[in-house]
C-alpha cells in the first residue's frame, strides 16, 4: 500500500516541483491575507494529490494545479467577505489628472526601470493588486505569472474568453492608474 | 483597419492571441502609423514592467518541505497513529490486519490497475474464447504492412520472448483504443499469453500507464481481472504481456525480448 502511495507521490512531486515557485508567488499575490498563503498551498496540494488518480497525462498539470489553488484561495478569501472584493475608486480630480501624469517623468522612468524609483513604485503596484476584483486579480496573475493563454484562463476560472480579455484590460488599467496616482501624490 | 480598431486589439496582439492574418495587418499598420506604434510600444513596456514585478518572488523551502512530508506514506502512517492513539488496541490490530491484507493483495498484484491493462485484458479474453485468431505467422504480409500507415513498423511483430517454453501461435494487427498494435498470440508452457506491441509515441493514449512508466520502473506490473499484466519499454516500442500467471513469469518473458536489455 505504501509502495503504491510512494509511486503516486513520486509521480505527483515530479510534476509539482518545477512549478512550486510559480504557484507560491501566484498564491501570495492572489490571496487577501498573506498569512493564509501556507494554508492555501497545503490544502491545494493535498486536494490535488487526492484527485491525482483521476488526473490524466494529457491534462495540463500546471493549469490543473493553478485551478485547484485558485479555488482554494477564493475559498479562504471568503472569510474576509466583501473586503476582499473591494474595488478601488478614484476621486474625480484624480481621474482628470491621470492623462497628464502618463507623460510624467516618474512614470516613464518606472517603465524604463531605474532601480531607485522602481522599488518604491513596485511596492505601490503590489499594494494596488488589492484594488482589483477577485476575477481581475486572478486573470492578471494567471497571465503574468502562469503565462497562460486566454482560453486556459477562461477554462480555469469558468468564464468566457471575452470576459478574460475584459478583466485583463481592466486589471491592467487599474494597475497603471495606481502608479500614476502614486506619482501624482509624490509630485504634490 | 482603422486606428481605433487597431488600438482595441493592443493587448491581444501583445499576448499573441490574434490569428496570423490580423497580427500581420496590425504589423503593417504599425509600420505606417507612428502614433499607433508609439501606443503599442508604451503598452508593451507597461506589460513587461507590470508582469516583471508580479513575477518576482521565491518559494519558501520550509513550506514545501512541510507540504511534501504530508505526501510521504511514512508520515501518513505516523500521523494516522498520532490521531488514533486513543483508539483501543483491538481496533488498531483489526485495522492493521486489514491494511496488511490489502497490502499483500497489492504486493502480489504488483500495483493498481492500469488503463492499458484493462483494454488489453478485453482482447485477451476474446483470444481465450476463440473470437480472436492469429492472421499470419512469420514474415509480416504486405497487406498488413500497408495497413500500418506509418503508425507502427513491421519490427513490432518481432518483439517476442526468446525464452525457452514460449511459442508463438501467430500474430495479427489490432487496434486498442484506436492505437495500432502488433498482437502475438502465444503459449508459455501451454498457458495462453498475449503480447501486445506498439509505438512508444502512442503511449499518450494510456495516461495511467504512461504515468507509471515515466517514474522509471523498468517493468510495470498489475493485476487486471484474473490476469497478470506487465508492460515495459523496449527501444522505441512499448511491449505488454498478459496471461493467467504470476508476475515473475511475465517479467521473465518481457526480459527475454530482444533489445529489452
Amino acid at each position: 500500500m505504501n509502495e503504491d502511495r510512494t509511486d503516486l507521490a513520486g509521480s505527483f512531486l515530479a510534476l509539482l516541483r518545477p512549478i512550486r515557485r510559480e504557484l507560491e508567488v501566484y498564491c501570495r499575490r492572489l490571496i487577501w491575507n498573506e498569512h493564509d498563503a501556507p494554508d492555501a498551498i497545503q490544502n491545494a496540494v493535498m486536494n490535488a494529490f487526492k484527485a491525482f488518480d483521476r488526473y490524466h497525462d494529457n491534462t495540463n498539470f500546471r493549469a490543473w494545479m493553478f485551478k485547484i489553488l485558485t479555488h482554494e484561495v477564493f475559498k479562504l478569501n471568503q472569510k474576509y467577505g466583501r473586503q476582499a472584493q473591494f474595488e478601488f475608486q478614484l476621486e474625480p480630480e484624480e481621474l482628470e489628472a491621470l492623462p497628464a501624469l502618463e507623460q510624467s517623468t516618474g512614470y516613464r522612468d518606472w517603465l524604463n526601470a531605474p532601480e531607485a524609483l522602481a522599488d518604491a513604485l513596485d511596492q505601490t503596484l503590489l499594494a494596488a493588486l488589492k484594488t482589483l476584483t477577485a476575477t481581475e486579480r486572478a486573470v492578471l496573475l494567471m497571465r503574468a505569472i502562469g503565462e497562460f493563454r486566454y482560453r486556459e484562463i477562461a477554462a480555469t476560472l469558468d468564464i468566457p474568453v471575452g470576459s478574460v480579455m475584459g478583466n485583463l484590460s481592466r486589471a491592467r488599467k487599474k494597475m497603471q492608474d495606481a502608479i500614476l496616482r502614486s506619482q501624482r501624490r509624490s509630485v504634490l | 483597419m482603422k486606428c481605433n480598431e487597431i488600438r482595441n486589439l493592443v493587448l491581444a496582439y501583445l499576448d499573441s492571441e490574434l490569428d496570423a492574418k490580423t497580427s500581420q495587418e496590425i504589423q503593417l499598420h504599425l509600420q505606417s502609423c507612428s502614433e499607433c506604434a508609439q501606443i503599442f510600444e508604451h503598452e508593451e513596456k507597461l506589460n513587461e514592467r507590470l508582469f516583471g514585478v508580479l513575477r518576482v518572488g521565491q518559494s519558501t523551502p520550509a513550506l514545501w518541505e512541510k507540504v511534501e512530508s504530508r505526501l510521504r506514506p511514512e508520515s501518513g502512517v505516523t500521523g494516522f497513529f498520532r490521531r488514533w492513539k486513543v483508539v483501543a488496541l483491538g481496533g488498531l490490530a483489526a485495522l492493521f490486519i486489514v491494511a496488511l491484507a490489502v497490502g499483500i493483495v497489492r504486493w502480489v498484484g504488483g500495483g493498481p490497475s492500469l488503463d492499458l491493462a484493462k483494454v488489453v485484458e478485453k482482447d485477451h479474453r476474446e483470444f481465450l474464447q476463440g473470437k480472436m485468431l492469429a492472421e499470419f505467422s512469420g514474415a509480416v504480409p504486405d497487406e498488413v504492412v500497408n495497413k500500418l500507415e506509418g503508425r507502427l513498423d513491421a519490427a513490432a511483430f518481432s518483439k517476442v520472448p526468446t525464452t525457452g517454453g514460449f511459442r508463438s501461435e501467430g500474430a495479427r494487427l489490432c487496434h486498442l483504443d484506436g492505437v495500432p498494435v502488433a498482437w502475438t498470440l502465444g503459449r508459455f508452457e501451454d498457458m495462453p499469453v498475449s503480447l501486445v506491441v506498439f509505438k512508444r509515441s502512442e503511449l499518450d493514449h494510456f495516461p495511467e500507464a504512461l504515468q507509471r512508466l515515466k517514474t522509471g520502473e523498468p517493468i510495470v506490473c498489475t493485476r487486471t481481472g484474473r490476469f497478470q499484466f506487465a508492460v515495459r519499454f523496449v527501444g522505441e516500442h512499448v511491449v505488454c504481456a498478459i496471461a493467467n500467471t504470476s508476475k515473475e513469469v511475465l517479467e521473465g518473458l518481457l526480459k527475454s525480448i530482444p533489445g529489452a536489455g
